[in-house]
Protein backbone atom coordinates (compact mmCIF):
# COMPACT_ATOMS: atom_id res chain seq x y z
CA UNK A 1 0.00 0.00 0.00
CA UNK A 2 2.29 2.13 1.17
CA UNK A 3 4.50 1.19 -2.11
CA UNK A 4 1.84 1.68 -4.55
CA UNK A 5 0.74 5.52 -2.42
CA UNK A 6 5.01 6.48 -3.26
CA UNK A 7 4.16 5.52 -6.43
CA UNK A 8 1.23 7.73 -7.05
CA UNK A 9 3.27 10.47 -5.52
CA UNK A 10 6.10 10.17 -7.62
CA UNK A 11 3.72 9.91 -11.03
CA UNK A 12 2.38 13.39 -9.51
CA UNK A 13 5.65 15.03 -8.50
CA UNK A 14 6.67 14.05 -12.45
CA UNK A 15 3.55 15.02 -14.04
CA UNK A 16 3.87 18.31 -11.83
CA UNK A 17 7.40 18.57 -13.11
CA UNK A 18 6.15 18.23 -16.87
CA UNK A 19 3.64 20.74 -16.32
CA UNK A 20 6.12 22.90 -15.27
CA UNK A 21 9.20 22.50 -17.54
CA UNK A 22 6.28 22.84 -20.17
CA UNK A 23 4.66 25.90 -19.23
CA UNK A 24 7.92 27.60 -19.14
CA UNK A 25 9.45 26.05 -22.19
CA UNK A 26 5.61 27.86 -23.72
CA UNK A 27 6.12 31.14 -22.36
CA UNK A 28 9.97 31.00 -22.79
CA UNK A 29 9.75 34.03 -25.29
CA UNK A 30 8.51 37.27 -23.50
CA UNK A 31 6.49 39.95 -25.05
CA UNK A 32 8.43 43.31 -25.81
CA UNK A 33 6.05 46.72 -26.42
CA UNK A 34 6.93 50.30 -27.16
CA UNK A 35 7.21 51.74 -23.47
CA UNK A 36 3.96 54.00 -24.53
CA UNK A 37 1.45 51.04 -25.71
CA UNK A 38 -0.84 51.18 -22.69
CA UNK A 39 -1.23 47.34 -22.62
CA UNK A 40 -0.40 45.60 -19.84
CA UNK A 41 -0.32 41.64 -20.27
CA UNK A 42 -1.51 40.11 -23.43
CA UNK A 43 -3.46 36.68 -24.03
CA UNK A 44 -2.32 34.00 -26.23
CA UNK A 45 -5.76 33.93 -28.42
CA UNK A 46 -4.64 38.01 -29.12
CA UNK A 47 -1.47 37.49 -29.80
CA UNK A 48 -2.39 34.95 -32.14
CA UNK A 49 -4.71 37.18 -34.13
CA UNK A 50 -1.81 39.75 -34.25
CA UNK A 51 0.95 37.25 -35.54
CA UNK A 52 -1.47 36.20 -37.77
CA UNK A 53 -2.56 39.50 -39.20
CA UNK A 54 -6.75 39.24 -37.98
CA UNK A 55 -5.45 42.26 -35.86
CA UNK A 56 -4.39 45.00 -37.31
CA UNK A 57 -4.89 47.80 -34.91
CA UNK A 58 -4.73 48.18 -31.47
CA UNK A 59 -7.36 49.45 -28.96
CA UNK A 60 -6.11 52.91 -29.06
CA UNK A 61 -6.06 53.35 -33.26
CA UNK A 62 -2.17 52.89 -33.74
CA UNK A 63 -1.22 50.88 -36.39
CA UNK A 64 -0.12 47.21 -35.64
CA UNK A 65 3.26 46.67 -36.45
CA UNK A 66 4.85 43.46 -35.68
CA UNK A 67 8.17 42.75 -35.53
CA UNK A 68 9.75 38.86 -36.27
CA UNK A 69 12.42 36.91 -37.13
CA UNK A 70 13.27 34.86 -40.40
CA UNK A 71 11.88 31.58 -40.63
CA UNK A 72 15.31 29.93 -39.65
CA UNK A 73 15.63 31.48 -36.74
CA UNK A 74 14.98 29.26 -33.61
CA UNK A 75 13.49 31.76 -31.19
CA UNK A 76 11.06 32.00 -34.25
CA UNK A 77 10.38 28.66 -34.60
CA UNK A 78 9.71 28.42 -30.80
CA UNK A 79 7.23 30.68 -30.91
CA UNK A 80 5.28 29.82 -33.96
CA UNK A 81 4.99 26.24 -32.64
CA UNK A 82 4.06 27.47 -29.39
CA UNK A 83 1.94 30.57 -29.72
CA UNK A 84 0.59 30.36 -33.08
CA UNK A 85 0.59 26.37 -33.15
CA UNK A 86 1.91 26.27 -36.80
CA UNK A 87 5.11 26.03 -38.37
CA UNK A 88 7.10 29.12 -40.04
CA UNK A 89 5.94 27.78 -43.20
CA UNK A 90 2.83 27.47 -42.64
CA UNK A 91 2.80 31.18 -40.97
CA UNK A 92 4.25 32.38 -44.18
CA UNK A 93 2.05 30.93 -46.44
CA UNK A 94 -0.64 32.22 -43.98
CA UNK A 95 1.13 35.74 -44.24
CA UNK A 96 1.24 36.22 -48.11
CA UNK A 97 -2.21 35.30 -48.07
CA UNK A 98 -3.33 38.13 -45.34
CA UNK A 99 -0.96 40.63 -47.59
CA UNK A 100 -1.45 40.02 -50.61
CA UNK A 101 -5.80 40.66 -49.74
CA UNK A 102 -5.16 43.76 -48.50
CA UNK A 103 -5.53 43.41 -45.14
CA UNK A 104 -2.68 43.72 -43.87
CA UNK A 105 1.30 44.34 -44.41
CA UNK A 106 4.07 41.53 -43.73
CA UNK A 107 5.91 41.54 -40.44
CA UNK A 108 9.21 43.73 -40.61
CA UNK A 109 11.71 40.60 -40.32
CA UNK A 110 14.97 41.85 -38.19
CA UNK A 111 17.71 39.51 -37.58
CA UNK A 112 18.38 39.78 -33.64
CA UNK A 113 16.77 40.94 -30.58
CA UNK A 114 19.22 44.02 -30.68
CA UNK A 115 17.54 45.46 -34.31
CA UNK A 116 13.95 44.51 -32.93
CA UNK A 117 14.48 46.17 -29.77
CA UNK A 118 15.87 49.42 -32.01
CA UNK A 119 12.77 49.08 -33.95
CA UNK A 120 9.88 48.62 -30.91
CA UNK A 121 11.74 51.58 -29.50
CA UNK A 122 11.18 54.02 -32.39
CA UNK A 123 7.26 52.73 -32.96
CA UNK A 124 4.76 53.44 -30.92
CA UNK A 125 2.55 50.36 -32.69
CA UNK A 126 4.85 47.87 -33.08
CA UNK A 127 5.27 44.49 -31.04
CA UNK A 128 7.83 41.58 -30.35
CA UNK A 129 8.72 39.23 -28.61
CA UNK A 130 12.03 38.04 -27.07
CA UNK A 131 14.46 36.34 -25.00
CA UNK A 132 16.98 38.42 -23.29
CA UNK A 133 15.50 40.52 -21.44
CA UNK A 134 18.90 42.23 -19.76
CA UNK A 135 19.87 45.44 -20.27
CA UNK A 136 15.91 46.60 -21.55
CA UNK A 137 16.06 50.81 -22.78
CA UNK A 138 13.90 53.30 -20.94
CA UNK A 139 11.55 52.81 -24.32
CA UNK A 140 10.59 49.15 -23.79
CA UNK A 141 8.39 47.65 -21.41
CA UNK A 142 8.06 43.71 -21.19
CA UNK A 143 4.25 42.04 -21.18
CA UNK A 144 3.28 38.65 -19.65
CA UNK A 145 1.04 35.95 -22.12
CA UNK A 146 -1.63 35.18 -19.94
CA UNK A 147 -3.74 32.31 -20.68
CA UNK A 148 -7.87 33.06 -21.13
CA UNK B 1 8.05 60.37 -55.58
CA UNK B 2 5.41 58.36 -54.63
CA UNK B 3 2.81 60.79 -56.24
CA UNK B 4 4.65 60.70 -59.23
CA UNK B 5 4.83 57.01 -58.85
CA UNK B 6 0.96 56.73 -58.22
CA UNK B 7 0.90 59.33 -61.59
CA UNK B 8 2.34 57.42 -63.90
CA UNK B 9 0.63 53.84 -62.80
CA UNK B 10 -2.92 55.54 -63.33
CA UNK B 11 -1.96 56.69 -66.67
CA UNK B 12 -0.47 53.43 -67.55
CA UNK B 13 -3.27 51.63 -69.87
CA UNK B 14 -3.78 54.61 -71.97
CA UNK B 15 0.10 54.01 -72.95
CA UNK B 16 1.34 51.40 -76.12
CA UNK B 17 3.07 48.44 -75.32
CA UNK B 18 6.24 49.77 -75.65
CA UNK B 19 5.30 52.22 -73.03
CA UNK B 20 4.14 49.93 -70.92
CA UNK B 21 7.17 47.70 -71.47
CA UNK B 22 9.33 50.61 -70.76
CA UNK B 23 7.16 51.45 -67.61
CA UNK B 24 7.25 47.61 -66.54
CA UNK B 25 11.13 47.59 -66.42
CA UNK B 26 11.19 51.01 -64.68
CA UNK B 27 8.86 49.56 -62.13
CA UNK B 28 11.37 46.25 -61.56
CA UNK B 29 14.46 48.98 -61.84
CA UNK B 30 12.98 50.55 -58.54
CA UNK B 31 12.19 47.47 -57.21
CA UNK B 32 15.91 46.52 -57.59
CA UNK B 33 17.75 49.71 -56.71
CA UNK B 34 15.23 50.69 -53.73
CA UNK B 35 17.36 50.06 -50.95
CA UNK B 36 16.43 48.21 -48.03
CA UNK B 37 15.14 51.61 -46.92
CA UNK B 38 12.26 50.76 -48.12
CA UNK B 39 11.62 48.53 -45.11
CA UNK B 40 12.81 50.78 -42.90
CA UNK B 41 12.30 52.08 -39.09
CA UNK B 42 9.25 54.14 -40.12
CA UNK B 43 7.95 51.45 -42.77
CA UNK B 44 5.72 53.88 -44.71
CA UNK B 45 6.43 52.56 -47.62
CA UNK B 46 6.21 48.47 -48.52
CA UNK B 47 7.01 46.55 -52.24
CA UNK B 48 5.93 43.36 -52.33
CA UNK B 49 4.67 41.41 -55.07
CA UNK B 50 4.09 37.24 -56.36
CA UNK B 51 4.38 35.50 -59.90
CA UNK B 52 2.94 32.44 -60.92
CA UNK B 53 4.43 30.08 -64.62
CA UNK B 54 2.47 26.91 -65.09
CA UNK B 55 2.62 24.04 -67.37
CA UNK B 56 -0.50 22.25 -68.42
CA UNK B 57 -0.74 18.86 -70.66
CA UNK B 58 -4.48 17.90 -71.31
CA UNK B 59 -5.98 14.93 -73.55
CA UNK B 60 -8.71 17.17 -74.56
CA UNK B 61 -9.60 17.61 -78.34
CA UNK B 62 -7.30 20.58 -79.74
CA UNK B 63 -5.37 21.15 -76.53
CA UNK B 64 -1.82 22.51 -77.54
CA UNK B 65 0.51 21.48 -74.20
CA UNK B 66 2.78 23.96 -73.04
CA UNK B 67 4.06 26.46 -70.58
CA UNK B 68 2.05 30.18 -69.51
CA UNK B 69 3.83 32.53 -67.86
CA UNK B 70 0.19 33.40 -66.13
CA UNK B 71 1.07 36.23 -64.13
CA UNK B 72 3.88 38.97 -62.04
CA UNK B 73 1.92 41.44 -59.93
CA UNK B 74 4.48 44.12 -58.11
CA UNK B 75 2.42 45.60 -55.20
CA UNK B 76 3.36 48.55 -53.40
CA UNK B 77 1.63 50.19 -50.45
CA UNK B 78 2.10 53.53 -48.43
CA UNK B 79 1.12 55.21 -44.99
CA UNK B 80 0.43 58.68 -45.63
CA UNK B 81 0.05 58.42 -41.60
CA UNK B 82 -1.44 56.20 -39.28
CA UNK B 83 -5.01 55.97 -40.66
CA UNK B 84 -4.27 56.51 -44.00
CA UNK B 85 -2.80 53.92 -46.60
CA UNK B 86 -2.56 53.73 -50.27
CA UNK B 87 -2.07 50.65 -52.41
CA UNK B 88 -1.02 50.09 -55.85
CA UNK B 89 -1.29 46.74 -57.37
CA UNK B 90 0.71 46.43 -60.94
CA UNK B 91 -0.21 43.20 -63.27
CA UNK B 92 1.45 41.92 -66.22
CA UNK B 93 -0.42 38.83 -66.94
CA UNK B 94 -0.46 36.50 -70.06
CA UNK B 95 2.61 35.38 -70.97
CA UNK B 96 6.74 36.65 -72.47
CA UNK B 97 6.14 38.30 -75.69
CA UNK B 98 7.81 36.28 -78.06
CA UNK B 99 6.58 37.99 -81.51
CA UNK B 100 9.50 39.47 -83.45
CA UNK B 101 7.78 42.86 -83.62
CA UNK B 102 7.36 45.34 -81.27
CA UNK B 103 3.76 46.01 -82.67
CA UNK B 104 2.38 42.42 -81.60
CA UNK B 105 1.69 42.40 -78.03
CA UNK B 106 0.92 39.32 -76.24
CA UNK B 107 1.04 40.02 -72.50
CA UNK B 108 -1.64 42.31 -70.71
CA UNK B 109 -0.60 44.92 -68.45
CA UNK B 110 -3.15 46.70 -66.13
CA UNK B 111 -2.93 48.22 -62.60
CA UNK B 112 -5.08 45.91 -60.92
CA UNK B 113 -5.81 47.66 -57.23
CA UNK B 114 -5.38 51.11 -56.67
CA UNK B 115 -7.11 52.54 -53.39
CA UNK B 116 -6.62 54.37 -50.59
CA UNK B 117 -8.23 53.08 -46.91
CA UNK B 118 -9.04 55.24 -43.91
CA UNK B 119 -8.78 54.04 -40.75
CA UNK B 120 -11.74 55.39 -38.77
CA UNK B 121 -11.63 53.25 -35.55
CA UNK B 122 -9.96 49.50 -35.15
CA UNK B 123 -13.07 48.03 -35.94
CA UNK B 124 -13.48 50.13 -39.39
CA UNK B 125 -11.74 51.03 -42.27
CA UNK B 126 -13.40 52.73 -45.19
CA UNK B 127 -11.94 52.19 -48.97
CA UNK B 128 -12.51 54.00 -52.15
CA UNK B 129 -11.04 52.79 -55.44
CA UNK B 130 -10.55 49.46 -57.75
CA UNK B 131 -10.48 47.27 -55.12
CA UNK B 132 -11.27 43.45 -55.11
CA UNK B 133 -14.43 41.82 -54.57
CA UNK B 134 -14.48 40.53 -51.51
CA UNK B 135 -16.34 37.05 -51.86
CA UNK B 136 -15.77 33.83 -50.28
CA UNK B 137 -12.45 32.24 -49.26
CA UNK B 138 -10.76 33.36 -52.70
CA UNK B 139 -11.70 36.32 -54.71
CA UNK B 140 -9.34 38.43 -52.34
CA UNK B 141 -6.46 35.99 -53.25
CA UNK B 142 -6.95 33.94 -55.91
CA UNK B 143 -4.52 35.96 -58.35
CA UNK B 144 -1.93 35.00 -55.58
CA UNK B 145 -1.05 31.54 -56.40
CA UNK B 146 1.46 31.43 -53.66
CA UNK B 147 -1.18 31.64 -50.90
CA UNK B 148 -3.10 28.52 -51.33
CA UNK B 149 -2.43 24.68 -52.15
CA UNK B 150 -3.67 23.75 -55.63
CA UNK B 151 -2.87 25.08 -59.11
CA UNK B 152 -5.83 26.56 -59.88
CA UNK B 153 -8.33 28.76 -57.74
CA UNK B 154 -12.03 27.09 -56.79
CA UNK B 155 -13.88 27.37 -60.50
CA UNK B 156 -16.65 29.71 -59.13
CA UNK B 157 -13.53 32.30 -59.04
CA UNK B 158 -13.30 32.01 -62.86
CA UNK B 159 -14.77 32.51 -65.91
CA UNK B 160 -17.12 29.36 -66.89
CA UNK B 161 -19.06 28.86 -70.15
CA UNK B 162 -22.45 27.91 -68.47
CA UNK B 163 -24.12 28.09 -72.19
CA UNK B 164 -22.58 27.12 -75.50
CA UNK B 165 -22.00 29.87 -77.62
CA UNK B 166 -21.85 32.75 -75.23
CA UNK B 167 -18.59 33.37 -73.94
CA UNK B 168 -17.19 32.70 -70.38
CA UNK B 169 -17.96 34.54 -67.55
CA UNK B 170 -17.18 35.07 -63.79
CA UNK B 171 -20.39 34.77 -61.51
CA UNK B 172 -18.89 37.80 -59.71
CA UNK B 173 -17.40 40.77 -60.94
CA UNK B 174 -13.42 40.22 -59.66
CA UNK B 175 -12.78 43.96 -59.00
CA UNK B 176 -15.11 46.67 -58.15
CA UNK B 177 -14.11 50.37 -58.00
CA UNK B 178 -16.21 52.15 -55.59
CA UNK B 179 -16.10 52.74 -51.75
CA UNK B 180 -16.26 49.74 -49.25
CA UNK B 181 -16.78 49.93 -45.62
CA UNK B 182 -14.65 47.00 -43.57
CA UNK B 183 -13.48 46.29 -40.21
CA UNK B 184 -13.07 43.24 -37.64
CA UNK B 185 -14.63 43.33 -34.54
CA UNK B 186 -13.50 41.34 -31.57
CA UNK B 187 -15.77 39.45 -29.72
CA UNK B 188 -14.32 38.04 -26.83
CA UNK B 189 -10.87 38.10 -25.15
CA UNK B 190 -10.76 34.60 -26.20
CA UNK B 191 -10.07 35.38 -30.13
CA UNK B 192 -13.65 35.29 -31.36
CA UNK B 193 -13.77 37.74 -34.31
CA UNK B 194 -16.42 38.85 -36.65
CA UNK B 195 -14.90 40.24 -40.18
CA UNK B 196 -17.38 42.90 -42.22
CA UNK B 197 -16.49 43.69 -45.57
CA UNK B 198 -19.74 46.04 -47.15
CA UNK B 199 -19.47 48.01 -50.14
CA UNK B 200 -21.30 49.86 -53.49
CA UNK B 201 -19.20 49.85 -57.00
CA UNK B 202 -19.84 50.17 -60.50
CA UNK B 203 -21.57 46.87 -61.86
CA UNK B 204 -20.09 44.75 -64.77
CA UNK B 205 -20.22 45.62 -68.49
CA UNK B 206 -17.98 46.31 -71.59
CA UNK B 207 -17.52 50.30 -70.14
CA UNK B 208 -13.98 50.74 -70.07
CA UNK B 209 -12.51 49.87 -66.79
CA UNK B 210 -13.38 51.95 -63.72
CA UNK B 211 -16.36 53.42 -65.04
CA UNK B 212 -19.85 51.78 -65.30
CA UNK B 213 -22.18 50.54 -68.19
CA UNK B 214 -25.38 51.05 -66.37
CA UNK B 215 -26.99 53.63 -64.15
CA UNK B 216 -27.21 49.97 -61.47
CA UNK B 217 -24.68 49.75 -58.81
CA UNK B 218 -23.52 46.59 -57.76
CA UNK B 219 -23.82 46.10 -54.23
CA UNK B 220 -21.77 43.43 -52.26
CA UNK B 221 -20.73 41.92 -48.66
CA UNK B 222 -18.87 39.59 -46.56
CA UNK B 223 -19.43 38.39 -43.25
CA UNK B 224 -16.70 36.30 -41.45
CA UNK B 225 -16.62 34.65 -38.09
CA UNK B 226 -13.59 33.02 -35.99
CA UNK B 227 -15.28 31.54 -32.86
CA UNK B 228 -13.23 31.04 -30.28
CA UNK B 229 -14.33 27.34 -29.19
CA UNK B 230 -12.56 25.87 -32.55
CA UNK B 231 -9.40 27.35 -33.03
CA UNK B 232 -8.86 27.39 -36.50
CA UNK B 233 -12.20 27.47 -37.71
CA UNK B 234 -13.87 30.08 -40.17
CA UNK B 235 -17.48 30.34 -41.27
CA UNK B 236 -18.45 33.19 -43.79
CA UNK B 237 -21.03 34.11 -45.80
CA UNK B 238 -21.17 36.71 -49.03
CA UNK B 239 -23.46 38.35 -51.80
CA UNK B 240 -22.70 39.99 -54.41
CA UNK B 241 -25.74 42.04 -56.79
CA UNK B 242 -25.35 43.91 -59.88
CA UNK B 243 -27.10 44.40 -63.42
CA UNK B 244 -24.92 42.88 -65.46
CA UNK B 245 -24.76 44.41 -68.75
CA UNK B 246 -24.17 41.82 -70.93
CA UNK B 247 -25.44 39.18 -68.98
CA UNK B 248 -24.37 35.10 -67.99
CA UNK B 249 -26.56 34.23 -71.01
CA UNK B 250 -26.21 37.33 -72.91
CA UNK B 251 -29.45 39.24 -71.37
CA UNK B 252 -28.13 42.93 -71.82
CA UNK B 253 -28.57 44.83 -68.32
CA UNK B 254 -29.33 40.89 -66.82
CA UNK B 255 -30.10 41.48 -62.92
CA UNK B 256 -27.51 38.80 -61.47
CA UNK B 257 -27.44 38.29 -57.30
CA UNK B 258 -24.99 35.45 -55.62
CA UNK B 259 -24.95 34.23 -51.90
CA UNK B 260 -21.91 32.09 -50.82
CA UNK B 261 -21.34 30.04 -47.96
CA UNK B 262 -17.69 28.96 -47.12
CA UNK B 263 -16.21 26.74 -44.32
CA UNK B 264 -12.19 26.38 -43.72
CA UNK B 265 -10.43 24.82 -40.80
CA UNK B 266 -7.02 25.06 -40.47
CA UNK B 267 -4.30 23.63 -38.24
CA UNK B 268 -0.86 23.06 -38.44
CA UNK B 269 -0.73 20.42 -40.79
CA UNK B 270 -4.88 20.01 -41.82
CA UNK B 271 -6.68 22.56 -44.02
CA UNK B 272 -10.49 22.08 -45.57
CA UNK B 273 -12.62 24.06 -47.32
CA UNK B 274 -15.69 24.09 -48.55
CA UNK B 275 -17.73 26.99 -50.47
CA UNK B 276 -20.70 26.77 -52.04
CA UNK B 277 -22.30 29.33 -54.87
CA UNK B 278 -25.66 29.78 -55.51
CA UNK B 279 -26.33 32.24 -58.70
CA UNK B 280 -29.20 33.68 -60.10
CA UNK B 281 -29.29 34.68 -63.52
CA UNK B 282 -31.24 34.59 -66.86
CA UNK B 283 -30.18 32.01 -69.24
CA UNK B 284 -30.15 33.08 -73.71
CA UNK B 285 -34.32 32.69 -73.68
CA UNK B 286 -34.05 35.16 -70.57
CA UNK B 287 -36.08 32.94 -68.45
CA UNK B 288 -34.28 33.14 -64.76
CA UNK B 289 -32.41 30.36 -63.55
CA UNK B 290 -30.04 29.16 -60.62
CA UNK B 291 -27.09 28.22 -60.87
CA UNK B 292 -25.02 26.17 -58.12
CA UNK B 293 -21.33 25.91 -57.77
CA UNK B 294 -19.67 23.87 -55.26
CA UNK B 295 -16.23 22.70 -54.18
CA UNK B 296 -14.57 20.53 -50.96
CA UNK B 297 -10.98 20.42 -50.50
CA UNK B 298 -8.41 18.81 -47.80
CA UNK B 299 -5.27 19.39 -47.77
CA UNK B 300 -2.45 17.47 -45.60
CA UNK B 301 0.75 19.01 -44.94
CA UNK B 302 3.78 16.73 -43.73
CA UNK B 303 6.72 17.62 -42.64
CA UNK B 304 6.13 21.09 -43.20
CA UNK B 305 6.80 21.02 -46.85
CA UNK B 306 4.87 18.36 -48.76
CA UNK B 307 1.45 19.18 -49.03
CA UNK B 308 -1.34 16.29 -50.94
CA UNK B 309 -4.56 17.59 -51.77
CA UNK B 310 -7.94 16.30 -52.98
CA UNK B 311 -10.15 18.87 -54.63
CA UNK B 312 -14.03 17.40 -55.74
CA UNK B 313 -15.88 20.09 -57.62
CA UNK B 314 -19.32 20.35 -59.01
CA UNK B 315 -21.12 22.82 -61.27
CA UNK B 316 -25.12 22.65 -61.85
CA UNK B 317 -25.58 25.35 -64.30
CA UNK B 318 -29.49 24.76 -63.55
CA UNK B 319 -30.75 23.49 -59.84
CA UNK B 320 -34.08 22.64 -61.91
CA UNK B 321 -32.57 21.13 -64.61
CA UNK B 322 -29.53 17.85 -63.91
CA UNK B 323 -28.29 18.87 -67.87
CA UNK B 324 -25.30 19.64 -68.32
CA UNK B 325 -23.93 19.56 -64.92
CA UNK B 326 -19.90 18.82 -64.61
CA UNK B 327 -17.77 17.52 -61.61
CA UNK B 328 -13.89 17.86 -61.32
CA UNK B 329 -11.68 15.96 -59.23
CA UNK B 330 -8.42 17.44 -58.49
CA UNK B 331 -5.34 15.26 -56.78
CA UNK B 332 -2.03 17.06 -56.51
CA UNK B 333 1.19 17.75 -54.60
CA UNK B 334 2.14 21.06 -53.08
CA UNK B 335 6.33 21.00 -52.31
CA UNK B 336 7.39 24.22 -50.20
CA UNK B 337 10.59 24.53 -51.95
CA UNK B 338 11.43 27.58 -50.03
CA UNK B 339 9.72 30.06 -47.61
CA UNK B 340 7.06 31.91 -50.29
CA UNK B 341 8.02 29.75 -53.21
CA UNK B 342 6.02 26.45 -54.24
CA UNK B 343 6.05 24.02 -56.73
CA UNK B 344 2.89 22.59 -57.50
CA UNK B 345 1.13 19.54 -59.64
CA UNK B 346 -1.82 18.23 -59.69
CA UNK B 347 -4.24 15.75 -62.06
CA UNK B 348 -7.61 17.25 -62.53
CA UNK B 349 -10.52 14.56 -63.97
CA UNK B 350 -13.08 16.87 -65.77
CA UNK B 351 -16.18 14.95 -66.84
CA UNK B 352 -19.66 16.37 -68.38
CA UNK B 353 -22.84 14.98 -67.17
CA UNK B 354 -24.17 15.32 -71.10
CA UNK B 355 -22.47 15.86 -74.83
CA UNK B 356 -20.56 18.83 -74.06
CA UNK B 357 -18.15 20.80 -76.99
CA UNK B 358 -15.31 19.39 -75.09
CA UNK B 359 -16.03 16.43 -74.06
CA UNK B 360 -15.14 14.89 -70.87
CA UNK B 361 -11.12 15.09 -70.42
CA UNK B 362 -7.92 15.00 -68.05
CA UNK B 363 -5.27 17.46 -67.54
CA UNK B 364 -1.89 17.41 -65.78
CA UNK B 365 -1.34 20.93 -64.36
CA UNK B 366 2.08 22.07 -62.63
CA UNK B 367 3.15 25.79 -61.08
CA UNK B 368 5.91 27.50 -60.04
CA UNK B 369 4.26 30.47 -57.87
CA UNK B 370 6.63 32.72 -55.58
CA UNK B 371 5.72 35.17 -53.27
CA UNK B 372 8.52 38.26 -52.40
Amino acid sequence: MTTLFNRKRTYFLLMLFGVTIGTLTLHSQTVILNKSNPLEKISRATLRNIFLGNNTAWENGVRIQIVDFSADNTLRKQFDENILDMSPQKVGMIWVKVTLSGKSIPPKIVHGEEELKNFISENEGAIGYVKNTNNLPQSLKLIPIIDE
Amino acid sequence: MFYKFVAQVKRFKFYTMNNAHRYFLLLLGLLLVIPSTTFSQERKYILYGFGQIDYQASDKKNFINGFNQRRVNLIGEYFLDQNIRVLTDLEYEGGADMSASDSVFNGGFKVSRMWVEYTVMPELKIRAGKMLTPFGLYNLIHDASASYYAVDPPIMYLPFAFFPGIPSQRLIAKYSTGLEFLGTINLNNRGAQLEYDFGISNGRGMAPDGTDANQNKAVYGRLMLRPSLVQGLQLGTSFYHDKNAIGIGGTIDDDETNFGFDVQYESRALQIQAESMFSKFANPFARRQTATVSYAQAAYTLWDVFTPFLNFTSVLPNISNNDHSYQRWNIGLNYALSLNLYVKTEIQFHSFEEDHVDGSFNMLKSSLAVAF
